[in-house]
């Protein structure tokens, strides 16, 4: 089973990606507005204090009729002012006349056709000298926090609405991606329930374009491997006749032998018959085996009826525990002649076995007596068999370690190989 | 016991043919189902059938014998070791399967068996004061063992396993002698007289006209 921990999603590293674009796009367009900010308001509100010096400057031509002065010199009721003005003697540079809010010393002492700044950088003066009156000069500010502030506003405003539109915008893909990739998701379940060697599971056509092609090589690899499972089991099949009827030929040959034969030659042709018996053995191992497609067929069975049928001369075999099992009988006979088999090879003279079946894990444990193994090399035959890499450095010399191992994963279960003081060990063991 | 094998590798044929008359059984031993068919009329107590033969299928020429009524036991010989293969062969009428490769001792050991079918389930059966063991080639009378000829047992074995019935001296021939009988043409009477002398002579009857009979245990 392949693990997802590690490997990066799509959907999170594009939900990520657009996050970082709008968080981008957010202050790209926040520099954008501050830029415009800059230029345009500024000019905006200074044109803005142009034009009130110059409502100021109509309104005091007409407040300098006699009995208006008074009123211009007079309190104003009080409001929060942003605009505030001065008119200041030319000469003297006081103030003779403000708004409420305004300084009582004159913001600046002459009058000039540009707009300017305070010294202490706290105004922004526009200066209009007054028509027919050269001793005073009319003065308009606008407080620099206040334009600041506007500003800020500004830029606050543009920022909260980039990013909202931003998070909508990221929030909405997300949602649209998940629907999307949603095809995907039920591609890849159909993909995992289809069985090439039925078409009933070849999964649907697909809900979107994108993903016509992967459903189209799915369908494409599928009819191949069907193809190819067939022409193998037609092979096993001409295979098993071409190589199961010599065998036994074989075999009737030798026995027949045996009986006709000369007393010093019947050991010769017992050893003979006794090989061929292995060869046949290990042949039907590896057809069933490698019958492809071929599920095992479990049934219940007793290792001691498995055993029955295998002699071994020259070992010892004890059953200490013999509880049924659920597996495929041909498949765990086959294991237990090889396994055998390479106990007696190893000069094991007992092999002892052991069928338990607790906690819904079935035990098969063959523990002999023979040459065992040194520790250095049960780590490498560990390994090989955990990875099955059945040639890797030739750590795996005979066909029982490795038809052991892929009996128990048909069955889905594992082998190991315990440590144990005296011997070699193997126990295998699968759900049920 | 008579068998008819049909198998067409000469190996494996020759192997169980000269096994199976070492161990007491008469074999006629065809290799294509033409062969077959030409003998097929002759008294035979078990059929051992190959699958795929070069002129057609085993299988398929038993569910036309059994279409026919003849209800000699098979046994099929085959390298097919599916279920569904074996589920195949035994509805087509085969008593017992057995899979390629296989020792001659277990297919014995299944003959033994469908001998103990025919005549019986009891290993041992009695007929007045004889006793008769089909599988350890056995017989008693009045409670001690007695030596038999392999022909004479033949003789007494074909009997037995149609024991109430009665076998034509013709059958009888073909069953213990076989290609034999038309050399030695009394030699069964012959047989019959030894057995007689050796077990009594009520143990077997003669039919007039019609044959040998043993009545059933």
């Amino acid at each position: 089973m392949l693990q997802s921990a590690g490997l990066p999603s799509i959907r999170r590293r594009v939900t990520r990606t657009l996050l970082l674009v709008t968080l981008l796009w957010s202050v790209l367009v926040t520099a954008l507005v501050r830029q415009v900010v800059r230029h345009e308001v500024d000019e905006l509100m200074t044109q803005g204090l142009h034009e009130s010096a110059e409502m100021l400057h109509g309104m005091l031509a007409l407040m300098r009729q006699p009995g208006l002065e008074q009123a211009l010199a007079g309190p104003h009721a009080g409001h929060g002012e942003h605009l505030v003005w001065q008119i200041v003697a030319a000469r003297t540079g006081e103030v003779v006349g403000r708004s409420q809010q305004a300084p009582e010393r004159a913001l600046l002492p002459d009058a000039q056709a540009q707009p300017r700044h305070t010294p202490d950088g706290a105004w922004h003066v526009v200066t209009v000298p007054l028509q027919g009156d050269l001793q005073h000069f009319l003065l308009v500010a606008q407080s620099e926090a206040e334009r600041a502030e506007a500003r800020a506003d500004v830029m606050t405003y543009a920022l909260i609405a980039a990013l909202l539109l931003g998070v909508l915008v990221s929030t909405l893909l997300s949602v649209l991606l998940h629907r999307e990739f949603e095809p995907l998701t039920r591609l890849s379940r159909a993909v995992a329930g289809y069985d090439p060697l039925r078409p009933a599971t070849l999964p649907g056509v697909p809900t979107r374009t994108e993903l016509l092609p992967i459903a189209q090589a799915i369908r494409d690899l599928g009819g191949r491997l069907a193809q190819r499972i067939t022409s193998e089991r037609a092979f096993t099949a001409h295979a098993a006749h071409a190589l199961r009827t010599p065998l036994a030929g074989i075999d009737a040959q030798l026995a027949i032998a045996l009986r006709e034969a000369p007393e010093p030659l019947r050991p010769r042709l017992g050893r003979c018959r006794a090989a061929a018996t292995r060869l046949s053995q290990v042949m039907q191992a590896l057809l069933t085996m490698f019958r492809s497609g071929g599920e095992p067929r479990r049934q219940t069975v007793r290792v001691s009826e498995l055993l029955a049928p295998l002699a071994f001369a020259e070992v010892r075999i004890d059953i200490d525990l013999d509880q049924p099992l659920d597996a495929d009988p041909d498949l765990l006979s086959a294991v237990l002649f090889n396994l055998l088999d390479n106990a007696q090879r190893h000069q094991a003279s007992r092999v002892v076995l052991t069928a338990t079946r607790a906690d819904g894990l079935q035990r098969l444990r063959l523990h002999d007596d023979g040459q065992g193994c040194p520790t250095e090399r049960l780590e490498q035959l560990r390994a090989a068999l955990e990875h099955q890499e059945y040639d890797s450095g030739g750590v795996l010399k005979g066909l029982g370690l490795i038809l052991a191992d892929l009996v128990a994963r048909a069955h889905g279960g594992q082998i190991e190989l315990p440590a144990v003081d005296r011997g070699f060990c193997v126990e295998l063991s699968w759900p049920g | 016991m008579r068998l008819l094998l049909l198998e067409d590798d000469a190996t494996l044929g020759e192997g169980l043919c000269d096994y199976l008359l070492s161990d007491g059984y008469r074999v006629d031993w065809c290799t294509t189902l033409a062969q077959a068919r030409v003998l097929i009329g002759e008294p035979y107590d078990a059929w051992l059938l190959d699958w795929n033969l070069p002129d057609g299928s085993g299988i398929d020429w038993l569910q036309s014998l059994r279409a026919r009524g003849l209800k000699v036991p098979a046994l099929v010989l085959t390298a097919r070791d599916r279920l569904a293969d074996r589920i195949q062969g035994l509805d087509s009428g085969a008593d017992d399967f057995l899979v390629k490769p296989f020792a001659p001792e277990e297919l014995c050991a299944r003959l033994r068996a469908i001998s103990r079918r025919i005549a019986g389930s009891a290993q041992r059966q009695f007929f007045g004061a004889v006793e008769v063991d089909l599988t350890a080639k056995a017989v008693w009378f009045e409670g001690r063992s007695v030596e038999l000829t392999a022909r004479e047992w033949a003789v007494l074995e074909a009997l037995v396993l149609r024991a109430g019935r009665i076998v034509s001296r013709n059958d009888l021939e073909a069953l213990v002698l076989g290609s034999e009988a038309e050399l030695a043409s009394n030699a069964i009477e012959v047989h019959i007289f030894k057995l007689r002398g050796k077990l009594g002579k009520a143990l077997i009857e003669t039919v007039r006209g019609l044959g040998y009979r043993i009545p059933s245990p």
